[in-house]
């Protein structure tokens, strides 16, 4: 977003004159994306105001849910005659999580008119850009109040240091492992890089938003917050079609990401085209063999199962497990996850026999190569977990199955999409054995967080609906 | 600050002449009419005399009347210009603001119907009609609430005697006491509201029946003070949040609220006026179950369908603007306000919003530059370019080309979100706000779409 066309300091005089202007209740968003550069502004502009207007500086706490109401129980406590204007920093740590955001925005939304006469005073809300953008979309009356916006810029060299120290390896499993905490923390930090590498026609600084773009969709599918993820990942694409071309390899990559994207939201009939976009593209560019390419034709498959087209799937994963174990050897993790896929598709076909055993190698090969509590082992574990239970052996399938939703909830958290499935599939399990008051919980959670991730229309929360009914009416006849 | 009714001399009181938080009140001088670029006649004219006339009819008539427009159009202070109206004309006239009483996360028809009982009872009390209301019109709705207060309260001993004081209370002032109460609760928490909810949604019939006999009996009262009758105005109503609540994404809480429940809030045997949100002005089904169309408040229309300037209406937007700020002292160069006007889109709190952040970036003793002017501007146009979702942006652009908001559920939001205006005068029109039009995101996908089209 181009700032307006003045200096920082013009910037921090301007909001000084509207916090000593205004009489009563102002509104404004000073945007800053790097927390170093903030302090800065901030330590600048409270010598600038000086004794004559005093400054409350409210560290908004991660679990506020009314901001309205904290800022009108802080302005009680300050109560006094004096010029007086809010500070208020942090919020950022309850917009980077799509489920505080949808229980913080709405409240603050329709609170607005309360702030007017609980703080009236000067309201200055510091903020990054990505926290900017929610409040625009999120609590659009609150934002059509504002009295003004202050863009701040960040050095370059500070942006430059904020990115060499952190020390980000950008990869999927990285983000996979990480802590939810954690997670929020780097989605935060690379949100406000983002914005700041700005300056046009430096080409350094658009490679490096295009990474920080696709970085930041692959940490919201972990998040997890499926539509950030897809809206980060196309940014990815639209910035490597522009600066390498269609069919580069980073290009391909990111149209990758963004069909497993969509897939995962359940939107098959826009993943496929995507998966055959890359695949054809990858096996033009980097020949039929190359990792890229059997990464292409694995999804690919993938897609053909979900939509139902199993003929035309088998091949693929044929052609994956063989070219992987080929080329990268029989103790790659991908080998394991062709094999983990190839069994899937036997399963969902029918072949039980021939499944069971597929399942037990890439287990076997997952928890080496990669460690017990692995997101591929975990959900490795709960395949083969599903495929006893249809074989009818439920005493052998619950430890795996509460195995892999113990294992998920740590590393994942409750929320993960991972763990959801979980919680459904052990329900089911516990259904099936017949207990159906303990079943009953788990189907409860399993719907109530799918709705909360996902949205009431998506498959999956369709089908943890339905699961749901079916225990009741069962509890109801038994 | 009512001593500044004066136009705005300095910087310092330009920006606080235009706060974009407060509507004006119905006799402030600084109240610009902008009916010559809105619509054929002045607004609070026409709802006062779909008022008016009917309670001239023999035997008088009331009506429901449906108002809308974008937020920060105006609405507010329109709304409180017709209340003076008819005032002066002789009706009993009660104004509220929905936004203040009820909380706007989650409303339910039951919290409209307990708000406007609670300032219908405490209008009453306030005035000396109070004394002729029989006491039997209001006794079976007092007993029906206070047996809600109690039951709602029973866990201390000494609240059950709090309560019972108040049940001997008799009259008006006593069913005051007892809504004074209730409406507390409006605003409480989730639980609290539930149950209330479901305490009057139970019994819905017989309680707008009783609270009809209060209004029947205060419209004989009224007319026997040569009083032409009771008028309820829900003002901020159409700030009830936007959600879905079903799956198919069918059902939202303005359809809820303003189709499904329709019936109960025309249920009060008075003329009322409602507002209600902007995004329901074309549905059908609530012009099938309300039995009239929405009257809108649109934008001033300060350019025409081609994007050729209006002079006429930027010449009135110039004039409401120097009403509250002496042009010539504030601004160096006088043609920067049509600027503005033309970027607000005839919106006027955009208007505000943009001569304040003006405001801003001119120090104290000096007259705002037109470099002010072009950063006030920027900040809009990045202001809702942050507001835009991707997915919003092939419609943006039909409606440009177009200049017609389809009847579609996904477009439900963007007059909601002012990133598309409506205009009249004439035939109604839309078109995306100038600010978007500007935007990085809208012109690159104006581009892409020409490119394949």
């Amino acid at each position: 977003m181009e700032p307006p066309d003045e200096t920082d300091a013009q910037r921090l005089l301007a909001l000084e004159r509207l916090i000593r202007r205004a009489d009563g209740f102002a509104l404004a968003f000073a945007r800053v994306n790097a927390p170093s550069r903030r302090r800065e502004l901030v330590a600048d502009l409270l010598a600038r105001l000086g004794d004559d207007v005093r400054v409350t500086e409210v560290d908004v706490p991660d679990d506020t849910t009314d901001l309205e109401a904290l800022l009108a129980r802080r302005y009680a406590e300050a109560n006094d005659d004096g010029k007086r204007t809010f500070f208020v920093y942090g919020i950022e740590r309850i917009l980077s999580s799509v489920r505080e955001r949808t229980g913080f925005l709405p409240v603050l939304n329709y609170k607005r008119e309360n702030l007017q006469r609980s703080v009236p005073c000067p309201v200055v809300v510091w903020v990054p850009e990505f926290a900017l953008r929610h409040i625009a979309r999120g609590a659009p009356d609150v934002w059509a109040w504002r009295s003004g916006v202050f863009e701040f810029s960040t050095p370059r060299d500070e942006v430059d240091q904020m990115w060499n120290g952190l020390r980000d390896s950008g990869s999927e499993d990285e983000y996979a492992r990480m802590m939810p905490d954690e997670r929020k923390a780097r989605i935060e930090t690379l949100e406000a890089l983002y914005h700041d590498y700005t300056e046009a026609g430096d080409p350094n600084a658009r490679l490096t938003r295009a990474d920080i773009a696709g970085r930041l969709g692959r940490l919201y599918r972990y998040a997890p917050d499926p539509e950030s993820a897809v809206e980060w990942t196309r940014r990815a694409v639209s910035i490597n079609e522009e600066d390498f071309g269609r069919d580069h390899p980073n290009t391909l990559g990111t149209v990758n990401n963004l069909a497993l994207l969509l897939e995962e939201k359940g939107d098959l009939a826009a993943a496929e085209p995507l998966f055959r976009r890359a695949l054809d593209g990858s096996e033009r560019v980097l020949g039929p063999d190359h990792p890229d390419t059997l990464g292409s034709v694995n999804n690919l498959g993938l897609v053909l199962v979900s939509k139902g087209d199993l003929a035309a799937a088998e091949p693929l994963f044929h052609r994956a497990l063989d070219a992987r174990a080929r080329v990268l050897g029989p103790d790659h993790p991908s080998t394991f996850t062709s094999m983990s896929n190839l069994a899937s598709f036997l399963k969902t076909r029918g072949d039980l026999a021939a499944a069971e055993p597929l399942f037990r190698r890439a287990l076997d090969g997952f928890e080496r190569v990669l460690g017990r509590d692995h997101p591929n082992t975990l959900g490795t574990v709960n395949n083969l977990a599903l495929l006893l239970e249809e074989k009818g052996d439920l005493a052998a399938a619950e430890p795996l199955f509460r195995r892999a939703l113990d294992g998920s909830e740590r590393v994942l958290g409750p929320d993960h999409l991972d763990t959801l499935t979980s919680v459904g599939s052990l329900g089911v399990l516990i259904q099936l054995k017949g207990d159906l008051a303990a079943a009953e919980p788990l189907f409860r959670r399993a719907l109530d967080g799918f709705e909360r991730v996902l949205g009431s229309n998506h498959p999956n929360t369709q089908t943890a609906r339905s699961n749901l009914a079916a225990l009741l009416d069962e509890k109801a006849t038994a | 600050m009512s001593e500044a009714l004066s136009p705005a001399t300095t910087v310092t009181e330009a920006f606080n002449a235009v706060n974009p938080n407060r509507p004006l009140s119905s006799d402030d001088p600084r109240y610009a009419d902008f009916t010559e670029w809105r619509s054929p006649m002045p607004i609070a004219d026409r709802l006062a005399n779909l008022i008016v006339w009917p309670s001239k009819a023999t035997p008088p008539e009331h009506v429901k009347v449906l108002f809308t427009g974008h937020k920060g159009s105006g609405k507010s202070t329109e709304l409180r210009r017709l209340a003076a109206k008819l005032e002066a004309e002789g009706f009993f006239v009660v104004y509220f603001d929905a936004a203040t009483e009820i909380d706007m996360g989650g409303v339910s028809y039951a919290d409209v119907l307990l708000a406007l009982m609670y300032q219908l009872v405490s209008a009453i009390h306030d005035s000396p009609v109070e004394a002729s209301i029989k006491v039997e019109a209001v006794d079976s709705l007092r007993q029906r609430l206070a047996k809600i207060t109690v039951d709602r309260t029973q866990t201390t001993e000494s609240e059950i005697e709090a309560e019972s004081g108040v049940e001997v209370t008799p009259g008006i002032p006593g069913l005051f006491k007892i809504l004074s109460r209730l409406t507390v609760r409006l605003r409480g928490g989730e639980s609290e509201k539930r149950s209330l909810r479901q305490e009057i949604d139970g019994d819905i019939g017989l309680f707008l029946e009783e609270l009809n006999d209060l209004i029947r009996d205060l419209q004989i009262r009224l007319r026997e003070h040569q009083s032409l009758g009771l008028v309820v105005i829900v003002d901020s109503l159409d700030r009830v949040i936007l959600k879905t609540i079903d799956d198919e994404g069918r059902r939202t809480t303005h359809r809820e609220l303003f189709i499904e429940h329709a019936e109960h809030l025309m249920a009060p045997a008075c003329s009322m006026v409602y507002t209600i949100p902007v995004s329901l002005l074309n549905n059908q089904n609530v012009a099938n179950v309300w039995g009239t169309t929405p009257e809108l408040l649109p934008m001033v229309k300060v350019h025409d369908q081609e994007g050729n300037d209006s002079s006429d209406a930027l010449d009135a937007m110039v004039d409401a603007v120097s009403l509250r700020i002496d042009i010539d002292s504030v601004f160096e160069n006088s043609e920067d306000v049509r600027s503005l006007c033309r970027m607000s889109g005839g919106h006027l709190r955009d208007l505000m919003r943009l001569i304040r952040q003006a405001c801003s970036y001119t120090a104290d003793g000096e007259k705002i530059s037109t470099e002010a002017v072009r950063n006030a501007i920027q900040e809009i146009v990045n202001g809702y370019q942050r507001s835009i979702l991707d997915s919003e942006l092939p419609r943006l652009v039909e409606i440009h080309r177009t200049h017609h908001l389809p009847n579609h559920e996904d477009c439900e939001d963007l007059p909601l979100k002012l990133l598309v205006l409506e205009y009249r005068n004439g035939q109604p029109w839309h078109d995306v706000h100038p600010a978007v039009l500007q935007t990085a995101l809208f012109q690159d996908a104006a581009q892409e779409s020409d490119g394949a089209a």
